[in-house]
């Protein structure tokens, strides 16, 4: 183990391993030979789902799409490992549609293991931290205790796990082996530190009047980090979230019950993955055909390039729950921790409602409905997506039993309710690093969100920053019109939260913008210019480029009975086949003049040949047409929204030295400490004149006494 | 701050006032106005520095105005700038501040409403003023805005408040059911709002703004609301008890020179049996300042709101009593004997109200004075006809076209059981939840997802 790092990542979840990658990415392209280590209590469970085995959603597929345009790994991750592809939506407008996929959860979490295991610069280390070392305001280092030590990835474990055909070994042991774990405790220095606590900062799980300490099943809690923390002058919250049963497969009548199936046409989450999207002709095509190029994303390093889906797919059942079970939780409410005044915790989501909440709060309903998933192919677990609960286990199990289908259910893991520590999140920036503290990065939960999206977006956002902090570069901050992860960083750093924040289509105000067709558009090339994205993906976003703007050259030129294609394509009736049979009859005809005349001077402009174009871009075209008039309304205040945020608010500003400034904004300012003049406009009780007495009182600088220079 | 917009705000104060003063800063002040103003001397645009007699083009109206016209760096700002000085009407500012404003949007120029205390900071940003003056441009902003905030909330408390409220929480309700449709279509419980259902709700809320747009008083016709006038000798604490019962200071006055503010009026609401009402409050305070040059135009002025006076409040001081009441007695006067914090020993005749504006002593029965004599009147204004302001109008009107371009967008759904394109139904919905925001108060994402969760339950 080195003596320091670069970049050290704490915490091996979802938020953890994709700011690992988003920091060994950048150091990679950017930084020589800068080198980042990933401290995880236990190496095995890296990148575990620990509650629904599912990726995507609405607004959370969109996210996904983000994620994997900025060159992470949840796209590829879920591509290789799903085993139920579903597009939500898909009777609505492109906007709306969200991808989403039942993972293989061993098969997910092997793989995010295999990815981190591919970067070289990125070491693994078993173990917690003592304590996070802070001189003059900027972190330095973390100190690790005795027993700490670098894993190894099992290359055996690897081939097994490519191979696809039964249970996914974990790719890293759980512990050192012992001549690698440390005999005493020992400090890493490090300029930047990205701490990803999850749901373990003082994690307590309850079921029923049970109580054990531990951020998940079988695993410890970190109980020092939240006193480093409170320490160090932050302001901590307590929240819960909540878990449902799983069943044993075999125990239920499953072919009794409704089935709910995935797409037959599955579309992958990442821009590298194959596709299958011609009509009639379901043949897997790798994205690239450029031959050999240079970067880490090789057809041997993303199993989905070659084919897509990579795993056989599956079902789900549907059930639901009982009005005598409903009376039975009701009768307990008592047992229920939530109820019983038990947990600390003051809110849980309002979208994320335990069984016993529902209960209560839709006394009416006699049934709810419960999704039955498989968390893997080759396990027999069953997980119960509707039930979540923390009710005693007497309970949990009548209630199970009492769903059609689920009389001789066995339960295999109870559900539980989880508490754990997070920081509010009005202390960190849209960047993920801490005010207080320079070099200290957080992310995922302890930022007061929910579900492994949200989290992998601020990993990728801290491990990014983090490296720029350390190359000495500028910080950067999503806008809200180029994503959603702008989107959350925005309305996490300038809204309080009530409840953890989940991502929804309609927090976002530029939503017919941030679709999750045209993610790659919208942040590939940014990704390319931060050194978050390899040759490979650049090159596969490049011929996509090429083929869209053809297309839309296309679709102004091209003129049917007076009508552009742009025009036709706006009709409701419009359709894939008609359009493209009208490129296909354009292209006959140029190609009729071109052979009559000598010179074949075709190329720029054209298509290149439209029987090789992908229907999905086509169909990308089609939706921007359909939004064109809106899209243009909105130019105005995107304008507007990104002068805003490009104003800084230097660091020696405060809010109560600024002459004339109402009390009320200067509590708000000051609380919130807005990194720029665009996230100031949007605190809560700062109006527009507070703003321009906030511009006078920066331009005026920060020398109270001195007198100006004219 | 974004300096490459151009701005625009009523400089003279606000009321009725001898004239009315617009006020431009900006580089595209000349593109904009050139797309609205014509003069016999301005041949080309931009014109030259100075004023120019010149006609607006208000609809069918050519209005008359003059146009200072500044050019960058001359100008109060550093920027290209420029004065419109047109008849004091308040109306009549508040409709060219709209119809520039819409000039820019069909013309692609970025012109918006000044922001408090806007045309002093660009001042300062450009070099224009100094540090030293720049101190005195936050506390001018922060009193603006203060006055500012005090408006928008007795706004809310006001009918068309209230009605606004009641839109926004309606039209929330039905964007939360289009939302759930959206957002939550894979969970078991949401069922999208039907399109029939909803095609009705918003053709609902629609006709109700239509309804109270057509009923509404346009500032032309707020010549009917009751003019309660002000009189008395100079130092009768007229301003004070104007200011009093109004609860605010009047906005700060601009420091441009060469407006006038000779004759102040500003709404009132007053309590009625039937809720609230407006009535005018006028006050001649400013005639006092000049006594002795007092001109022919402006005696006219102060006779002709005195004419039309519904209520005279006749003004003494109990410091000074020996020199009022100024008014004979008359149905329509009122005696007021001002100051009696000042002059404890004094007591009231019977025919007078004692007030004090400074401890607001008798100012409760002042106001029930007032309602007690024009509830009559204003009732037949506030029962259900609501008194716009053209910015009010705007935004209502705004919101109803809104709602229009989303009953479009249903239209064809009708009859069938979900819509191919709610997320196109939603921006319409949000913009007019949008607009009515600005009178029925603000109306977040987060609130909408909020009525959602209430409504459903969504979450596995």
């Amino acid at each position: 183990m080195q003596d320091s790092y670069d970049i050290i990542v704490i915490g091996g979840g979802h938020a953890g391993t994709e700011a690992a990658w988003a920091a060994s990415s950048v150091l990679a392209t950017r930084g020589g030979r800068g080198r980042v280590a990933l401290i995880t209590m236990d190496p095995a469970r890296i990148g575990q789902m620990s509650c629904n085995p599912a990726i995507g959603g609405l607004g959370k597929g969109q996210m996904v799409r983000e994620i994997d345009a900025l060159g992470g790994m949840m796209g590829l991750a879920i591509d290789a490992t799903g085993i139920m592809f579903k597009m939500l939506n898909t009777s609505k407008g492109a906007a709306v549609r969200g991808p989403r996929a039942q993972a293989d959860k061993y098969a997910y979490a092997a793989e995010i293991q295999r990815l981190v295991a591919s970067r070289s610069n990125l070491d693994v280390i078993a173990g917690t931290i003592d304590d996070l070392i802070v001189e003059d305001g900027r972190v330095i280092g973390v100190t690790i205790p005795a027993g700490a030590g670098i894993v190894s990835p099992d290359p055996d474990a690897i081939e097994h796990n490519l191979r696809g055909d039964s249970q996914a070994k974990p790719v890293y042991p759980s512990h050192p082996r012992d001549v690698e774990a440390l005999r005493a405790p020992r400090t890493i220095r490090s300029d930047a530190v990205v701490l990803t606590t999850g749901t373990f900062a003082r994690g307590l799980m309850h079921t029923g009047e049970t109580r054990t300490a531990g951020g998940r099943v079988d695993e410890g809690a970190a109980q020092g980090i939240s006193n480093t923390l409170r320490r160090l002058g932050f302001e901590l919250g307590r929240l819960k979230t909540g878990t449902p049963p799983r069943l044993a497969q075999e125990s239920i009548a499953w072919d009794e019950l409704d089935a709910q199936v995935g797409d037959e046409r599955p579309v992958p989450f990442s821009d590298l993955s194959a596709r299958n999207d011609d009509p009639g002709e379901a043949r897997g095509k790798p994205a690239l055909r450029n031959g050999v190029i240079e970067g880490w994303l090789h057809e041997s390093v993303v199993p989905s390039m070659r084919r897509f889906p990579v795993l056989p797919q599956t079902e789900c059942r549907i059930t639901q729950t009982t009005a005598q079970a409903h009376e039975l939780i009701r009768a307990n409410l008592h047992r229920a921790p939530m109820f019983s005044g038990q947990v600390d915790a003051e809110c849980g989501p309002r979208y994320c409602p335990s069984i016993e909440d529902k209960i209560v709060r839709f006394a009416d309903r006699e049934s709810h409905h419960v999704f039955l998933e498989p968390e893997s192919l080759y396990t027999n677990e069953i997980y119960c997506n509707g039930i979540s609960t923390s009710l005693p286990v007497d309970v949990q199990e009548t209630m199970v039993r009492s769903m059609p289908g689920c009389a001789e259910a066995v339960i295999l893991k109870w559900g539980y309710a989880v508490e754990y520590d997070m920081v509010w999140p009005h202390q960190i920036d849209a960047t993920c690093m801490t005010k207080r503290v320079r070099g200290l990065f957080l992310a995922g939960q302890i930022n007061c969100t929910t579900g492994y999206e949200e989290a992998g977006s601020q990993g990728l956002v801290a491990g990014l920053n983090a490296a720029r902090l350390v190359m000495g570069e500028d910080a950067v901050r999503l806008a809200r019109d180029e994503g959603y992860i702008g989107v959350m960083m925005d309305d996490l750093v300038t809204k309080t939260p009530r409840e953890p924040y989940r991502m929804f289509t309609s927090r976002a105000e530029h939503r017919l913008r941030l679709r999750a067709e045209n993610a790659d558009e919208r942040l590939t090339p940014l990704g390319r210019e931060l050194g978050l994205v390899d040759d490979v993906r650049w090159s596969a976003y490049e011929e996509r480029a090429a083929h869209l703007q053809a297309l839309r050259n296309a679709f102004d030129r091209i003129h049917v009975e007076g009508k552009s294609l742009r025009a036709l394509a706006r009709r409701p009736d419009a359709s894939v086949s008609s359009i493209r049979t009208h490129l296909e009859r354009d292209e006959i005809a140029a190609s009729a003049r071109t052979n009559g005349s000598k010179a074949n001077e075709s190329g720029s402009g054209r298509l290149p040949v439209t029987a090789d174009l992908p229907g999905e871009l086509l169909e990308r075209v089609m939706t921007e047409a359909k939004y064109d008039g809106y899209l243009a309304r909105q130019q105005a205040e995107i304008k507007r929204q990104r002068a805003a945020d490009h104003q800084k608010i230097p660091d020696w500003f405060e809010p109560w030295t600024a002459k004339g400034l109402r009390a009320e904004a200067a509590e708000t300012l000051q609380k919130y400490r807005p990194a720029t003049m665009g996230q100031a406009a949007r605190l809560p009780g700062v109006n527009p004149a507070d703003l321009t007495i906030l511009a006078v009182a920066i331009r005026r600088g920060p020398q109270r006494t001195s007198a100006p220079i004219a | 701050m974004q300096l490459d917009e151009t701005i625009l705000a009523i400089a003279s104060p606000p009321g009725r006032a001898a004239r009315g003063l617009l006020r431009l800063s900006g580089p595209q002040t000349f593109e904009l106005l050139s797309r609205r103003i014509a003069g016999r001397d301005i041949c080309n645009w931009p014109p030259p520095r100075g004023v120019h007699r010149a006609r607006y083009r208000l609809g069918a109206l050519a209005l008359p105005l003059l146009m200072v016209a500044y050019r960058s760096p001359h100008s109060y700002t550093g920027e290209d700038g420029a004065e419109l000085l047109v008849p004091g009407n308040p109306v009549l500012l508040a409709r060219l501040v709209d119809d520039l404003l819409e000039a820019g949007t069909s013309h692609r120029i970025a012109v918006r409403r000044a922001e408090p205390g806007e045309f002093t900071a660009r001042a300062y940003f450009t070099g224009r003023i100094s540090l030293t003056e720049a101190e005195g441009v936050a506390a001018t902003i922060s009193a603006t805005s203060d006055a500012a905030l005090r408006a928008a909330s007795m706004l809310r408390r006001g009918a068309l408040g209230r009605l606004a409220q009641e839109l926004v929480d309606q039209l929330a309700t039905a964007l939360a059911l289009v939302e759930a449709g959206i957002d939550f279509t894979d969970e078991e419980d949401v069922v999208a709002i039907a399109p029939d259902d909803l095609h009705e709700r918003i053709t609902q809320m629609r006709a109700t703004i239509d309804q109270q747009l057509d009923r509404a008083v346009g500032m032309e016709q707020l010549d009917a609301i009751p003019w309660v006038v002000l009189t008395g000798p100079p130092n009768a604490g007229k301003s004070t008890l104007f200011n009093a019962l109004l609860g605010r200071e009047r906005a700060v006055v601009s420091d441009v020179a060469g407006t006038t503010r000779d004759v102040l009026t500003e709404p009132l609401m007053i309590d009625t049996p039937h809720g609230g009402a407006e009535i005018m409050l006028v006050d001649l305070a400013g005639l006092d300042a000049t006594p002795d040059r007092m001109n022919q135009q402006m005696q006219r002025q102060a006779r002709e709101a005195i004419d039309r006076a519904e209520l005279l409040l006749d003004c003494y001081a109990a410091t000074d009593a020996s020199r009022g009441p100024l008014l004979p007695e008359d149905a329509r006067v009122v005696r007021i004997l001002t100051k009696v914090d000042l002059a404890p020993g004094t007591s009231t005749p019977p025919d007078a109200l004692g007030v004090s504006g400074e401890t607001g002593e008798g100012l409760d029965q002042l106001r029930a004075l007032l309602s007690d004599r024009l509830a009559s009147r204003a009732v037949s204004l506030s029962g259900d006809v609501l008194a716009l302001t053209p910015r009010h109008e705007a935004e209502l009107r705004a919101a109803s076209g809104h709602l229009a371009e989303a009953l479009e967008l249903i239209a064809p759904a009708r009859g069938q059981r979900h819509f191919d394109d709610p997320e196109l139904i939603a921006v319409s919905l949000r913009a007019a939840l949008d607009a009515l925001g600005e009178l029925g108060g603000e109306m977040t994402p987060d609130d909408v997802l909020g009525r959602v969760f209430a409504s459903f339950c969504v979450g596995k």
